[in-house]
C-alpha cells in the first residue's frame, strides 16, 4: 500500500512540478507576483473540456490547442495588463488578482457553476504486482516530465533560453546588452500561463472542474516555489514532487477535505523558518 | 573617555573580506574621521555599528554594553544615529513628518530644549538651515536641502553619536563648507561624530582625529597632521583617485 | 496658501459637513423609501470595512489579500456568541473586534518578516484556510448555509440606518486622528521605507502588528454588525470575493486617501443594488473597474483631489 501511495504521489508530483515551474518562471525571470496563475490552470481545464466534451475533438489535439490558446492569452495579458504597471509591485499584484477574478467570472458566465467532469485520455490502469496506476496519471506524468526536460534543454541550449537566463540574473544588464526584454517577458509569461493550463488539462480528468478551482492551485504553486526556492528549477521540481506526495498522503490518511489545508501549513511553516525557501535564494 | 569601542571587528561577504579585525575607539566629544579609498570597508563599518549588518566576529562596545547584533532601532534608541550616502527620506510624506517620526524625546541631547515636539522639529530645521516649507513632500526637495533633511532626521532621534556616511560627496566646496559648519555646531553642542569620507580635504579640516582604513583593515591612526605625513597613507591612495588626496 | 484663504476653506468645509450631517439625519423622514435606506446601510458597512483595508494597504503599504477573514471572523463570532449566550450587542461587537485582533496577531506575527508579495500570498492562504474550515465543518459553522436566526440588534431599519452612520463617523474620526498623530505617521512611514524607519528608531515589527490589529478591529466590528443586520453569517463573509470587492472599492475610490474608500463603497454598492440586472456581472465589472483604474490613473478617482484640502490621509499636506 505504501508503494501505491508513493508512486501515485510521484505521478501527481510531476504535474505539480509543472505548475510550480510555470510560476517560478514568471517569478524568477520577470520578478513579478502573478496572482493569475491559478486562473490559467482553470482556463486550461475548461477550454479542454469544451474541446473534448462539447466539440468532440480528439483529446490529444485538444491538449495541444489548449496549450497554444492559453499561451497566447498569456502574452496578451502581459502586454496589456502587466507591462504598464510593471514598476509597482503592488499594482502588478492587484492587476493580476483582478484579472483572475475577471477570468473566473467569465468562466462562470460561460460554463455555469456546476461541477463538471472530463473523460480521461486513457482508460484502464497498469497493474504491477498489485500496485494500480491509472494510465491517465502515467500519461500526465509523462507529458509533464517531457515538458520540464524540454524547458531545461531550451534554457541551456537555445539562444532564447540563454537570453532568458540572462534576464533572470540581471534585468538591467540584459537590457543594456540589447536583449529584447519585452519579448522575453511576454514569452515567459505566456509560457507560465500555458504550463498552468497544461497542468489543468492533465488533471481535469482526475478531478471535477468548477470556476473557482484556480485558487488552491495558485496557493499550492506558491507553496511549491517558496519551498523549493525561486528561480531554482531543481528546487521547484523537487518541491512539486514533495507536494504531490503530501497531497496524496493527506487525502488517504487524513481526509480529502483537509487536503487544502496541509500544503498551506507547510508553506506557512517554510515562510516562518526560511523565507528564501530551502533550496534557492530569494529574489524580493 | 571612550564611549564607543570597536574590537576585532570582522565581516565577510561570500568570501570577500570587507572588514578585518578592526580596532578603534571614539572619545566623547570628538570628531573622528574614518577615511580610506573606495572599497576600504568604511560604509560596512557604519552598517555594522548601527545594526544593519551582523558582524562575523568581534565586539562593538557602546557605554560598556556590547551592541553587536542588536536591531537598528534599538541602537538608535541607545543614542547612535546615522545618515546615508544617498540621502534617504520618506518621499510621499512632508519634510516635517519625516523628522517628527524620528523624534525621540530623550534628554540626551542638550541642543534642542523645546518640550513641544512641533517646536523641536522647527528648531532642528532652523539649526540645519532647512528653508523649504515644512509641509512640502520630501520627494520635491532639491539635492542640497535633502542632505540637510538627512541631518535633521538623524538629529531628531536625539543621539550622542552620529555617523555620517559621505556627507559631502558630490557637493561644491561652498555646499561642503555649510555642511562642515553644521558638523562643527553639532560638535560644539556636545555631539560626538564619526565622519566617513573618501574626499580627504574636508575631513582633514574638520576632524580631531583620523582612522585610516585600507582593504578592510586599519592602516593608521592619528591627528590630521600625523596622517598627512604618513607615507603609507599616501601610498594607499595612489593608483586610486589622486584628486581625493588634494 | 495664505491664512485667510485657509480660514475660508476650513469654514466652507465645516458648513458643508454640517449640511451633510443634517441631510443624513433627516433622510429617513424625507424619503420614505426603505430600500434606499437598506442600500445606504450596506454602503456604510462596506465603507467601514474598506477603510480598514485601506489603512493596511494604502497607508501602511501592506497588501493584505485575505482581509475578509477579519470581517468574517467578526461575523462568525457574533453568530457563535449570540447562539450560546445573550450578550449586550455593543459588548458583542467589541468582542467581535477583539477576535479579529486575535486573528490578526496569529496571522501577523509569522508574516512579520515577509515582504510585499510573500505577505500577500500568506494572507490569501490564511483566509482560504479559514474559508475551507467554514465550509468544511458543518456542525460548527453550518457550512454553506451558515448560522441563521441571529437575534436582531436594532429593530427597524431607521435604527440600523443611524447606527451604521454612527459606525462610519466613528471610523472616519478615529482614523483621521490616527493619521494626524505621530503614531499614525510612523505607520505611514512603514509604507515609504522600512529600513529608514529602523534608522529613525522605529520598531517596525511592533508598529506593523499594532497597525494590523487596529485595522482588524475595525474590520471585525464591521463584520459583527453585518451579522446582526443580516441576522445570519455565511462563509461568503470570509471569501476571496469579499476581499476582492473591498480592493475594488478602494482602488476605485483612491488608495491611501481615506475618503476614497467611502466614495468607492457608495459608488459600487449603489451600482450593485440598483442596476440589479448586472448582479451576475458584479465581480466582472469590479475587475474591469480595477483594471481600468490601474492602467489609467492609479490614484483612483479621489486621487485626483489629492492635492487639494480634501485629503487628510496624505500627510504631505501636514
Amino acid at each position: 500500500m505504501v508503494w501505491q501511495i508513493l508512486l501515485s504521489g510521484l505521478l501527481l508530483g510531476g504535474i505539480y512540478a509543472l505548475m510550480g515551474l510555470g510560476l517560478s518562471l514568471t517569478l524568477g525571470v520577470m520578478r513579478i507576483v502573478n496572482l493569475a496563475h491559478g486562473v490559467f490552470y482553470a482556463l486550461g481545464s475548461f477550454v479542454i473540456y469544451s474541446f473534448i466534451v462539447q466539440g468532440k475533438v480528439n483529446p490529444f489535439i485538444a491538449l495541444f490547442l489548449t496549450f497554444v490558446i492559453i499561451f497566447f492569452i498569456g502574452i496578451v495579458v502581459e502586454r496589456i495588463l502587466i507591462r504598464p504597471v510593471r514598476e509597482s509591485e503592488m499594482n502588478v499584484m492587484i492587476v493580476t488578482f483582478a484579472f483572475a477574478i475577471f477570468a473566473e467570472q467569465c468562466i462562470r458566465l460561460g460554463w455555469g457553476v456546476m461541477y463538471r467532469s472530463t473523460p480521461p485520455f486513457f482508460k484502464g490502469e497498469l497493474n504491477i504486482s498489485h500496485i494500480f496506476l491509472d494510465y491517465q496519471r502515467i500519461f500526465a506524468f509523462a507529458i509533464g516530465i517531457t515538458i520540464i526536460i524540454g524547458l531545461v534543454i531550451a534554457l541551456k541550449k537555445t539562444k532564447l533560453g540563454k537570453a532568458t537566463r540572462m534576464v533572470q540574473q540581471n534585468y538591467e544588464m540584459a537590457m543594456l546588452l540589447g536583449i529584447n526584454v519585452h519579448l522575453i517577458s511576454m514569452l515567459v509569461y505566456g509560457l507560465g500561463a500555458a504550463f498552468a493550463a497544461l497542468a489543468g488539462c492533465l488533471l481535469a480528468p482526475l478531478y471535477l472542474i468548477f470556476p473557482a478551482m484556480g485558487w488552491t492551485p495558485l496557493l499550492t504553486s506558491f507553496a511549491i516555489v517558496i519551498l523549493g526556492g525561486m528561480g531554482s528549477i531543481t528546487g521547484t521540481v523537487i518541491g512539486g514532487f514533495l507536494f504531490g506526495l503530501t497531497t496524496l498522503m493527506t487525502s488517504y490518511y487524513i481526509s480529502s477535505g483537509m487536503v487544502n489545508v496541509v500544503p498551506f501549513l507547510a508553506m506557512v511553516i517554510t515562510l516562518l523558518i526560511r523565507p528564501g525557501g530551502f533550496l534557492g535564494k530569494e529574489i524580493f | 573617555m571612550e564611549i564607543l569601542q570597536v574590537n576585532n571587528l570582522t565581516k565577510n561577504f561570500r568570501g570577500l573580506t570587507a572588514v578585518s579585525r578592526l580596532n578603534f575607539g571614539v572619545r566623547q566629544g570628538e570628531i573622528l574621521g574614518l577615511m580610506g579609498p573606495n572599497g576600504a570597508g568604511k560604509t560596512t563599518v557604519i552598517n555594522l555599528i548601527t545594526g544593519f549588518l551582523k558582524p562575523d566576529s568581534g565586539a562593538i562596545i557602546w557605554h560598556n554594553e556590547n551592541i553587536n547584533g542588536l536591531k537598528p532601532y534599538k541602537i538608535v534608541r541607545r543614542g547612535i544615529a546615522r545618515t546615508f550616502q544617498q540621502a534617504r527620506v520618506f518621499p510621499n510624506v512632508s519634510i516635517f513628518d519625516n523628522v517628527i517620526v524620528s523624534l525621540n524625546q530623550s534628554k540626551r541631547m542638550k541642543l534642542f530644549l523645546a518640550t513641544d515636539p512641533k517646536q523641536k522639529v522647527l528648531d532642528i530645521f532652523q539649526f540645519v538651515g532647512l528653508r523649504t516649507k515644512p509641509s512640502t513632500p520630501a520627494k520635491d526637495l532639491p539635492q542640497d536641502e535633502l542632505r540637510k533633511l538627512e541631518f535633521a532626521r538623524a538629529i531628531a532621534s536625539g543621539p550622542e553619536l552620529i555617523l555620517l556616511d559621505e556627507p559631502v560627496s558630490g557637493l561644491t566646496p561652498e555646499e561642503s563648507d555649510s555642511i562642515a559648519d553644521i558638523i562643527n555646531r553639532l560638535n560644539q553642542g556636545g555631539v560626538t561624530l564619526i565622519i566617513i569620507e573618501h574626499v580627504v580635504r574636508m575631513l582633514m579640516k574638520v576632524s580631531h582625529r583620523l582612522v585610516v582604513m585600507s582593504s578592510g583593515q586599519k592602516l593608521s591612526e592619528g591627528t590630521p597632521g600625523e596622517i598627512r605625513q604618513n607615507p603609507l597613507v599616501a601610498e594607499a591612495y595612489l593608483g586610486k583617485e589622486e584628486e581625493d588626496f588634494a | 496658501m495664505t491664512d485667510t484663504q485657509r480660514k475660508k476653506q476650513v469654514l466652507s468645509l465645516t458648513i458643508g459637513i454640517l449640511l451633510l450631517l443634517c441631510f443624513v439625519l433627516l433622510m429617513p423622514f424625507l424619503f420614505k423609501n426603505r430600500y434606499l435606506l437598506h442600500v445606504i446601510i450596506l454602503a456604510n458597512i462596506l465603507a467601514v470595512f474598506a477603510m480598514s483595508w485601506d489603512m493596511l494597504a494604502g497607508f501602511m503599504g501592506q497588501l493584505n489579500l485575505g482581509h475578509s477573514m477579519y470581517f468574517g471572523i467578526g461575523a462568525y463570532t457574533i453568530g457563535f456568541v449570540t447562539k450560546a449566550y445573550p450578550i449586550s450587542p455593543v459588548l458583542g461587537l467589541i468582542f467581535a473586534g477583539l477576535m479579529a485582533v486575535f486573528l490578526s496577531s496569529i496571522v501577523g506575527i509569522p508574516c512579520l518578516r515577509l515582504r510585499g508579495p510573500y505577505y500577500a500570498i500568506a494572507t490569501l492562504a490564511f483566509s482560504q484556510v479559514l474559508f475551507t474550515l467554514a465550509m468544511g465543518l458543518p456542525k460548527l459553522t453550518g457550512s454553506e448555509e451558515g448560522i441563521t436566526n441571529i437575534p436582531k440588534f436594532i429593530m427597524g431599519i431607521e435604527g440600523n440606518y443611524y447606527f451604521s452612520f454612527l459606525l462610519l463617523i466613528l471610523t472616519v474620526l478615529s482614523l483621521n486622528l490616527l493619521y494626524r498623530s505621530v503614531f499614525g505617521k510612523r505607520l505611514i512611514s512603514l509604507r515609504e521605507d522600512e529600513r529608514l524607519c529602523e534608522a529613525a528608531g522605529i520598531d517596525t515589527n511592533t508598529y506593523k502588528i499594532l497597525g494590523a490589529a487596529l485595522s482588524a478591529f475595525i474590520a471585525g466590528i464591521a463584520g459583527g454588525y453585518s451579522c446582526y443586520y443580516h441576522t445570519n453569517v455565511t462563509p461568503d463573509m470570509l471569501s476571496i470575493s469579499l476581499t476582492f470587492s473591498v480592493v475594488a472599492v478602494v482602488v476605485f475610490g483612491g488608495i491611501g486617501t481615506l475618503y476614497g474608500a467611502i466614495f468607492g463603497a457608495y459608488a459600487l454598492t449603489f451600482l450593485n443594488e440598483y442596476l440589479y440586472f448586472i448582479v451576475d456581472y458584479r465581480l466582472l465589472i469590479y475587475a474591469l473597474v480595477i483594471i481600468i483604474m490601474l492602467l489609467y490613473s492609479s490614484n483612483g478617482l479621489f486621487g485626483f483631489f489629492k492635492e487639494r484640502y480634501l485629503t487628510i490621509g496624505n500627510t504631505a499636506s501636514k
